[in-house]
């Protein structure tokens, strides 16, 4: 099954990337071309098997409840693009009206 | 011969016994730097000469009082850069991460740190890891230092061109799909990935957290061994990190391999496989039975489903694991953006290359509603059979040997343009991350045009020191591997 | 930070377990974590660690009493995830921009989901309250909700009286006290019934409660269409909830609220209402059952019957009280009044019990009046002197001398022969300022039923002196 434009459109909303027109196009057809090789999975019997999301047969893993180290807020920010105070700055969440 | 072009073996031995300083190894590794990094490009930081050059000389002070334990006290090392250094930018060789400094170091280097090895610098790799042959880089193309006009591999090209190159005896990379055999094959030098588990994620910046691990190059297995041994075992700061204790991978440096059950599996020498590759692998089988293994054909049949499920999950859980990069915290944020929404979407629009776009939004449409099943959880399932697959095959064998790609170190430019020929060229290695298996790649002679082959050594969950045995034993009857020429 | 780990906190499993428990749902034996993926400022990874296809425990239930009936409300889901950050507001966040806090990223929570079960805000209202009760005694939260300790995420939708089908629901978050759940749920009940009267149709979407201007706006564009691609966490593994966990668990968990207000009624005979209010926090109920305690030890076989119900006002009205006017904990009080006095681990709980508790019985016994018990209880609280001896340092003993309190009584009705007339003309109320005046001249110390009677007494005497 193909995917079409309205089909990357909406895949990109979910992701949050834009695209020109051209990319776009472009990317319609180079999906295609890669879900057509995902396609081959279909040849593989897989009823009743179960799926590994995780390789390490390990369970139970658990941290203390004590504080671990923690960053300064100063190191914890230095990377930010634009901070005030010990906050991240963004543009308004609520809709302003 | 020069201190940069010794293996890590010769590092080792010289300085216990004192031929050399870490200050004078040091000095001819930054030397070699300077003279033919601008041919090959591996570094996105080379850190300042003089910090690097007072930490050696420390590691020597601290040799001379007798403080100097483990195989890497004084050795430099160059860290890929999706690695996390604490006040080293770590790019991940991305525009959305140019100028990221990390607060903090990841476990991996830390340990690195703990055994007094030298952080050199970091190196270039495809953007987040993804890629092939380091084309997706942001910032550059890292050249094969056998011949310029090809790739080093990926996504840990740099670090494989780097130690290829004699910049750096010692490099850690990362493997998702191949990342560290791949590169390692093409440039000629040993690379080692562990079982999952073995060594820490804490710090390795993500990109499909069910299949990274850290791994590690070297231009002999010995060194790939070493620092290995060095950065695992549990971490508590890593869920997935495994319980097990970790025993010596470096081990002893026996030639003789009476007893040890070689498979070899048909499915890995099919169609697509160069013949040049497959002659050079096929020589190293022979040598292998040589030294007493017996050697026995096996059978991988879910192989060629290996691409299209690593893809499939690969790419979902890096959807989410990129979701971060959105401008607020870190990284590129647009100057463009009018709103929220915008902020959002030009600012991950403008910070990631065309493949990380590519990988966001193939995980994403295969994780969205109404294609879970059909997609990303068949993908699992199909991981299922081919990790059961290895689980037989290793019923009879210890080692699986194959090549590590189906070809040697391709052009630039021939298939950076063609994503699926480019996925193709994993082939070999992902099945290995889907199934959780330690692998190495060791190189095995060049091919008809004088590049690099790499043999794939293959094993069973938390059996790496068997994996080290007989790439060892390989690389001892092989004789040395000689230096790209010409650099 | 980019490269950054989850470890799951052992403790916060142990509390959902405990929660669960407590609200009788079925525990899974093994349970895994998923990611939740969406777009905002204030979840710093772009996904949300929750439980999905695997939640800890599912079909639980919570019955609450409510004018006389009982409604039984199903819990859905109860599992574990990590909270995100919050927007802050200062004066710099103007309305351009957002402030985003994240210092509570990652922390882990509990939610617990209920199924449609209430039908107006009183029900929620009470279930809410029910709730909080239950999560603050198992010690899950302070519940204090201005703190964030304690959140509710209300789902509401109306339908036309007589209606069968459920109407399309909307969520409303930021829901900071239980007033504004209330005024949320009014604001969007009347909001829905007002589209749906005009035609229109109620959109399925996330509400953000505007506290300030006490109105419901929309919270995530719609654009982003959700979708939340759940899948399993890969940087978590399983974990198992295994029947040693259960018991020890179930060990330490203390009597939940229900429970201990039918066993009060039932043990001590007090009224409903005052097992309500001692059970509301588990340091209250145990000051209360301990002072008990200690009252009938002192009074042995002299004891009423009417003695827990005498503890359940001096707990409910005099302590609290002294509580509420020095603005401290009964923790704080316990532990002051334990410092005082020996330093024997067993007196910590029972300091504060044992000094109420001989407070009572001399009150019981007549040895000191209302007033003076009061008064004596206030000291008792504030000084290490046994309770007995501070009687006789504050000269508190009730002036049972009747000769002297009658010539009392005379000064008097001598010093206010106004009162006296004005009483005798049917002013009868006054008898009340008079016994004032004797107890003021007492300082307190007069039994006030041993004045008032020698008072008529004297009063009945005509005006004869």
């Amino acid at each position: 099954m193909a995917v079409e434009r309205g089909d990357v459109e909406h895949v990109a909303t979910l992701a949050r990337l834009a695209f020109t027109e051209e990319e776009l196009v472009a990317f319609t057809s180079e999906m295609n071309g890669i879900l057509a090789l995902f396609e081959e999975l279909r040849e593989v019997d897989t009823d009743g098997v179960e799926p590994v999301f995780r390789v390490l047969r390990r369970r139970n893993v658990f941290r203390g409840d004590e504080p671990g180290e923690m960053l300064p807020p100063d190191e914890a920010l230095a990377n930010a693009p634009d901070r005030h105070e010990d906050t991240f700055r963004v543009p308004a969440v609520l809709p302003n009206d | 011969m020069k201190l940069y072009e010794l293996t890590f073996s010769q590092i080792r031995a010289g300085l216990v016994e004192g031929d050399f300083s870490s200050r004078e190894l040091s000095e001819s590794v930054l030397d070699r730097i300077e003279r033919v990094e601008p041919a090959v490009s591996a570094f996105v930081t080379v850190r300042d000469r003089g910090e690097i050059l007072a930490e050696a000389a420390a590691t020597d002070a601290r040799r001379a009082a007798g403080r100097c334990r483990g195989a890497l006290c004084g050795v430099p090392v160059a860290v890929k850069d999706n690695i996390s250094t604490r006040g080293l930018a770590t790019t991940c060789g991305s525009r959305m991460l140019e100028g990221y400094v990390p607060p903090y170091d990841a476990t991996a280097v830390s340990r690195l740190r703990d055994a007094g090895a030298i952080i050199v610098g970091k190196t270039n790799m495809d953007e987040f890891a993804m890629g092939s042959s380091n084309e997706n880089s942001a910032f550059r193309s890292t050249r094969n230092p056998w011949d310029a006009g090809r790739v080093p591999g990926g996504s840990s090209g740099g670090s494989a061109a780097a130690v290829a190159a004699g910049e750096v005896p010692l490099a850690l990379g990362s493997d998702t799909g191949g990342s560290v055999r791949q590169p390692a094959g093409f440039c000629g030098v040993v690379g080692a990935k562990p079982t999952y588990g073995r060594v820490s994620r804490y710090g390795l910046v993500a990109f499909a957290s069910s299949l990274d691990q850290i791994g590690t190059m070297s231009r002999d297995v010995e060194g790939a061994a070493a620092l290995l041994e060095a950065i695992a075992g549990e971490d508590p700061r890593d869920s997935t990190t495994a319980a097990e204790p970790v025993p010596s991978f470096v081990g002893d440096a026996g030639i003789d391999l009476t007893g040890v059950a070689v498979g070899v599996p048909d499915e890995y020498f099919s169609d697509g496989l160069d013949p040049s590759v497959a002659e050079k692998v096929r020589d190293a089988v022979e040598i292998i039975r040589s030294l007493g293994a017996k050697v026995q054909t096996v059978s991988i049949p879910n192989l060629r489903f290996g691409i299209a499920a690593y893809y499939l999950v690969a790419d979902a859980e890096a959807s989410a694991n990129l979701a971060r990069y959105d401008g607020v915290k870190y990284g590129h944020r647009s100057d463009h953006a009018e709103d929220l929404d915008g902020l959002y979407r030009m600012s991950r629009s403008e910070g990631f290359g065309a493949e990380v776009k590519r990988r966001i939004m193939l995980g994403t449409y295969a994780l969205s509603a109404g294609y879970y099943d059909q997609y990303y959880l068949k993908a699992q399932k199909v991981r299922t059979l081919l990790a059961r697959d290895f689980e037989k095959a290793f019923e009879s064998v210890d080692v699986l040997l194959a090549p590590t790609s189906p070809t040697t170190a391709f052009a630039l430019g021939e298939r950076v343009h063609d994503p699926v020929s480019m996925y193709l060229s994993d082939v070999y290695t992902v099945p290995v991350n889907l199934a959780g298996l330690p692998a190495l790649s060791v190189p095995c002679g060049l091919s008809a045009s004088g590049l690099p082959v790499g043999l794939q050594v293959v094993v069973d969950k938390f059996r790496e020191p068997v994996m080290f045995r007989v790439a060892r034993a390989y690389e001892r009857a092989a004789g040395a591997f000689p230096a790209p020429p010409g650099l | 930070m980019p490269g950054a780990l989850p470890v799951l906190n052992e403790a916060v499993v142990d509390l959902a377990v405990a929660v669960a428990l407590a609200l009788d749902a079925s525990i899974a034996e093994k349970a895994g974590f998923a990611r939740k993926n969406y777009f905002y400022p204030d979840l710093p990874k772009g996904y949300q660690i929750t439980q999905h296809a695997e939640p800890l425990a599912r079909d639980g239930h919570l019955d609450i009493e409510l004018e006389g009936r009982t409604l039984r409300v199903g819990i859905r889901q109860i599992h574990i995830e990590e909270d995100a950050g919050k927007s802050v507001h200062s004066e710099h966040s103007d309305s351009d921009s957002s402030l985003i806090d994240m210092n509570r990223c990652g922390v882990p929570l509990v939610e617990i989901v209920t199924h449609p079960d209430l039908r107006d805000i009183d029900e929620a209202d009470a279930f809410l309250n029910e709730l909080r009760r239950i999560l603050v005694c198992l010690g899950v939260t302070t519940g204090e909700m201005h703190e964030g300790s304690l959140r509710f995420d209300t789902n509401i939708s109306v339908r036309p009286r007589g209606a069968t089908e459920m109407g399309a629901r909307t969520e409303i978050k930021n829901l900071n006290s239980f007033r504004a759940v209330r005024k949320a749920l009014a604001y969007e009940a009347d909001r829905q019934s007002r589209v749906l009267r005009d035609g229109g149709k109620v959109v399925h979407e996330t509400l953000l409660w505007d506290e300030s201007r006490e109105r419901a706006v929309p919270m995530r564009s719609k654009e982003g269409a959700s979708d939340y691609r759940y899948f399993p966490e890969p940087d978590l593994v399983d974990f198992e909830i295994d029947a040693r966990r259960l018991d020890r668990v179930r060990e330490s968990m203390p009597e939940l609220p229900d429970a201990a207000r039918r066993r009060l009624v039932e043990v001590y005979a007090i009224p409903e209402y005052d097992a309500f209010v001692l059970t509301a926090e588990s340091s209250m109920l145990r000051v209360y059952e301990s002072t008990v305690d200690a009252l009938l030890k002192r009074l042995g076989p002299d004891a009423s019957p009417g003695a827990a119900k005498t503890v359940s006002n001096w707990v409910m009205v005099v302590l609290a009280g002294h509580l509420h006017e020095r603005g401290i904990t009964l923790a704080e009080l316990s532990a002051r009044v334990a410092s005082r006095g020996p330093t024997d681990r067993q007196d910590l709980a029972f300091a504060l019990p044992s000094r109420l508790a001989e407070v009572i019985a001399l009150r019981l016994r007549g040895e000191v009046s209302e007033p003076a018990a009061r008064r004596l209880f206030e000291a008792a609280m504030e000084s290490d002197e046994p309770v007995d001896e501070l009687v006789e340092t504050l000269d508190l003993g009730t002036l049972s001398d009747e000769d002297a309190l009658r010539s009392l009584v005379r000064e008097v009705l001598a010093a206010h022969p106004d009162e006296v007339a004005r009483y005798r003309a049917g002013t009868t109320k006054l008898i009340r300022f008079f016994v004032g005046q004797v107890l003021g001249r007492t300082g307190g110390k007069a039994d006030p039923e041993l004045a008032t009677r020698i008072l008529l007494e004297e009063l009945g005497h005509g005006g004869t002196t």
